[in-house]
């Protein structure tokens, strides 16, 4: 089987016939009548592998407006997909342009009179209601968006610190010395509202 | 707590689903369809459809839609000339002492070298004014200047005709780069000719030049050698080379073909590394009393005599050898301001010359280093005249026209003009032209690369608009990038990334003068977050006129762009230009690159054919982010010039009794609300102790902007104060320290989800 960097290369160098899905190439129904539309269907099935990871990396970063920036990530990665070069991987790629997304987004929405981590409305309905979930939440929304874009790569979705740094566009040492902040800040968070 | 515990926290944190109908949203804009504003289909970017380069996709169309649109307007072409001379001048070989400018007049004075310290990283050369009308001479400044043009041909391929047989005899000899397509024929290239004459008199002209598609093989085949060739009546072409088209044309139609293709055979090609130019050899000047303009051109003495029979004529000479002529029209610019000019290679340069409006006071020359020589037009007769005598190999691409005041009224981008330069070309560039970049609202004066790759379909404009887009017709179903290049523009590849570091942490501005009635309150103190790192999504070039009420920015967004911007409706270098709708006082661009996007905005006194110009002369700035604006409006100064990050910012507000809000102070990396002073009112600039403010003064409110350090803007605003009160203010900010700043009442947490800021 081919490696999922020799199957984007194949992707990207023949326009569409396979994809990546659940970490296999998965040939695409070649009964779709045009080329258009079967790269539509073989991109949207490889957005829709990668969708969870991102979706959870996303809302992390902009909390409600989750599904407005994962849209524009989404187009853009379309958008883009021919510069593709599969010398990253996908999930690192696709996390990069959801990152800067997610910044276009909240710079389009700063106030100036406050701080961009007060415009990250989480809703807290998601946590259900447990008590660490949502105190989990709180603290993120104290982070800035590089620590907590940091924390969510590495701790949340197992990242190494080059992964994140490819995300991220930053060294490596900046990934390392921005995460041990974010936890030390996570932690006293937590600890100050005697979560376990 | 540890970072396991952290981990198993945010792996346990469920992740609200994706709403109804987002897949099918998304498939939809993925798909294709985008109803654009003016109610047409829009394909948006799909796989493997990338945007040509536009400076090898043929604009013909679009160039032809706004020289029609300006016809229309009643603005049309007056001519082309190529070799023909002036007709009339009776022949008088004296030499006009009077039409010689002296080299005594203390002509020009050299200007502090102002040039912005954006413009290229070579030394800049000085900015000047020469004010003596028969002493213009832009030689000096082709000391330091790079290598022009830069795509300039090293060779050109011609006959060696003085290697033809004894008794035949070589008459005239020459060549030169045509004219770039300012307005018309002849295209971008060069051409060679040379009359020759055998030994039973028969002649010939033999020539050489760059294949412009005029000449389409479609008459009787022969060959040339071993090289296939066509007769055009007894004329016989052949190609030297792919674009390389050969010509022999019998000059008597009864001249056998038999004939012309043995002079065909006898003909050998030859690599000429320069051209000799224009026809050096024209008749002098017949009234050398008219001249009224002179100077020097590549060491050679120009001058320009003016008569007004039976219409503004201004006849130019170079070593008193006639070289071009204008003929103006008969009146003088109606209400539409617009400059009517002639550009013609002449030995030695390119002189353009003209008539501008009577507000017009003097013309600038842009050079793209940022360098500028002011030089003079001249009253006469009622009307403006100009002339400005580039000479060979300077690097001159814009031509400005300022008021009285030094005012810039329009700006005329000239392309790069090739050395041994022939072929002229007249029109008009109408003031703030949108459409005109250069003469007759031709576009494709910058698509310098010979036209290629796939047939571009042309999309009709929206009823009363003059957008034009052209979309390719390969590519988008063939999932191939091969056949359309991509834009060469990379704002990614050459650009550093983002800061990762904060910069220089921010003073402790303190107020010291009470306003009364109201309880001074700081908000939070962000750096007591240590990495509290800044975003750097956009780079952020602003640029004040002298006044500083005129701003320039240069935004630049170093990544794959997700909002789609508007429809190209033009072509600046390699970028697509689009426009962006903007309030009234304010104008912006977008050039798109496949790679990011630059934004070119400007609020005040300048046009969307100065952001062109501008543009044009983006250049990149070897390891650091930014351009190289080799190109400004006279006088434009930088102002910022940064990543545009989100923080730190500091804040204090001054409140009533009762909680409300009645002043605030908010410094940090404020640039980009500049915009907003100067949009929403008529501000003033004040000098309030060190600081250089603006001042807008609205009805309830006094709004103050400065720049309180690199990097560090401040906004103020009072409400219910005088300008003075609130200058008091401003004037009583200190530098202070943390304990200082901390001793001020923090401010209670904001319960306000909107923005509760007097800047909102």
């Amino acid at each position: 089987m081919q490696s999922e960097h020799e199957a984007w290369k194949d992707f990207v160098a023949r326009g569409v016939s396979v994809c990546i899905e659940d970490d296999k190439v998965v040939a695409i129904d070649e009964s779709v009548p045009t080329a258009d539309e079967r790269r539509l269907a073989a991109f949207e099935a490889t957005l829709r592998a990668h969708d969870p990871a991102l979706r959870s990396f996303v809302y992390r970063l902009v909390g409600r407006d989750v599904d407005d920036v994962l849209q524009d990530t989404y187009l853009a990665a379309y958008r883009a997909l021919s510069g593709f070069r599969a010398e990253a991987s996908m999930r690192t790629w696709l996390h990069s342009i959801a990152f800067r997304t997610a910044l276009n987004h909240l710079r389009a929405g700063r106030r100036w009179s406050r701080w961009i981590e007060r415009e990250v409305v989480f809703d807290e309905d998601v946590a259900g209601g447990v008590a660490g979930r949502v105190d989990l939440l709180r603290a993120l929304q104290r982070l800035s968006l590089d620590q907590r874009a940091v924390l969510v790569l590495v701790d949340g979705q197992g990242f190494t610190y080059d992964e994140a740094a490819l995300v991220l566009g930053v060294a490596a040492g900046t990934v390392a010395s921005r995460l041990s902040r974010a936890r030390e800040s996570v932690r006293a968070d937590l600890q100050e509202r005697k979560v376990p | 707590m540890d970072a396991g515990d952290i981990s198993t926290l945010l792996a346990d944190m469920p992740t609200p689903p994706a709403r109804d109908g987002f897949w099918e949203d998304l498939r939809v804009q993925m798909g294709r369809v985008e109803i654009s504003e003016g109610g047409h289909d829009e394909r948006v970017v799909v796989l493997g459809e990338r945007r040509p380069d536009r400076r090898r996709t043929p604009r013909v169309v679009v160039a032809c839609a706004a020289a029609v649109a300006l016809v229309v307007v009643g603005l049309v072409v007056i001519g082309h000339r190529e070799d023909a001379g002036p007709a009339g001048p009776t022949p008088d070989t004296s030499t006009p002492e009077s039409s010689t400018p002296t080299t005594s007049r203390a002509t020009s004075t050299t200007e502090s070298a102002t040039t912005p310290s954006t413009a290229s990283d070579a030394t800049p050369r000085p900015n000047a004014t020469i004010t003596d009308p028969l002493a213009i001479d832009l030689d000096p400044w082709l000391t330091g200047a790079p290598a022009w043009p830069p795509d300039a041909r090293e060779s050109y391929l011609v006959f060696d005709v003085a290697s033809l047989p004894t008794g035949w005899v070589v008459e005239s000899e020459g060549g030169g780069n045509n004219l770039p397509a300012v307005a018309a024929q002849p295209p971008s290239g060069y051409s060679w000719v040379a009359i020759v004459r055998s030994t039973d008199g028969a002649r010939y002209a033999v020539g050489a030049r760059l294949d412009d598609g005029r000449v389409q093989p479609t008459g009787d085949s022969t060959d040339v050698g071993q090289l296939p060739g066509w007769w055009d009546g007894t004329s016989l072409y052949w190609h030297l080379e792919s674009d390389v088209l050969a010509s022999v044309v019998p000059l008597q139609e009864s001249t056998p073909r038999d004939d012309v293709r043995a002079l065909a055979s006898l003909l050998t090609p030859t690599s000429a590394s320069t051209l000799t130019g224009p026809d050096r050899t024209g008749q002098p000047n017949p009234d050398p009393a008219a001249v009224m303009l002179g100077g020097s051109i590549g060491g050679a003495t120009w001058t320009v005599a003016l008569s007004s029979t039976p219409s503004l004529t201004l006849q130019a000479y170079v070593d008193d050898h006639f070289a071009a002529v204008f003929s103006g029209s008969t009146s003088a610019p109606g209400i539409s301001p617009y400059v009517e000019s002639l550009v013609e290679g002449v030995p030695n340069g390119v002189l353009v010359l003209g008539t501008v409006p009577d507000s017009v006071g003097a013309q600038r020359v842009m050079l793209t280093d940022g360098a500028t020589v002011t030089l003079p037009t001249l009253r006469w007769n009622d009307r403006t005249v100009f002339v400005t005598p580039i000479p060979e190999g300077l690097d001159v691409r814009a031509i400005q026209f300022l008021a009285a005041d030094a005012t810039v009224l329009h700006t005329m981008l000239l392309p790069p003009f090739g050395p041994a330069t022939r072929g002229g070309s007249a029109g008009t560039s109408l003031f703030g032209d949108p459409d005109g970049l250069y003469f007759n609202g031709c576009k494709s004066c910058f698509d310098r690369a010979t036209p290629s790759g796939p047939t571009p379909t042309t999309l009709a404009p929206t009823d009363g608009s003059t957008a034009t887009t052209t979309m390719s017709t390969t590519g988008s179903t063939t999932g191939s990038t091969d056949e359309v290049p991509a834009s060469t523009v990379d704002v990614i590849g050459p650009w550093p990334s983002g800061p990762t570091e904060l910069g220089p942490p921010l003073p402790y501005l303190l107020p010291t003068t009470p306003i009364d009635g109201l309880v001074m309150q700081r908000g939070d103190d962000m750096e007591e977050t240590p990495d509290s790192s800044p975003l750097a999504t956009r780079y952020m070039q602003t640029f004040v006129s002298a006044d500083q009420l005129t701003v320039l920015t240069i935004a630049t967004i170093a990544q794959p762009i997700v909002t789609p911007v508007a429809a190209p409706t033009a072509t600046v270098g390699p970028w697509a230009v689009s426009d962006r709708r903007m309030v009234a006082g304010a104008v912006a661009v977008d050039l798109s690159a496949d790679a990011g996007l630059v934004t070119l905005t400007a609020y005040g006194d300048l046009t969307r054919t100065d952001l062109l110009a501008v543009a044009e002369g983006l250049r990149d700035r070897p390891d650091r982010a930014g351009w190289n604006a080799s190109v400004l409006p006279h006088g434009f100064v930088p102002y910022s010039d940064g990543w545009d990050t989100a923080g730190p910012l500091r804040d204090i507000r001054w409140v009533a009794a009762d909680g409300t809000l009645h002043g605030e102070l908010v410094y940090g990396n404020v640039i980009d609300q500049l915009p907003s002073v100067l949009l929403f009112g008529s501000p003033s600039i004040r000098t309030i102790g060190t600081r250089t403010v603006y001042v807008l003064d609205t009805d309830t409110t006094i709004r103050m902007f400065w720049r309180e350090a690199d990097g560090v803007f401040a906004q103020f605003a009072l409400v219910g104060a005088s300008e003075d009160e609130a200058a008091s203010v401003v004037a009583g900010l200190t530098i202070g320290d943390r304990a200082q700043w901390n001793a001020v009442p923090a401010r209670a947490p904001s319960t306000n989800d909107g923005c509760d800021s007097l800047f909102c």
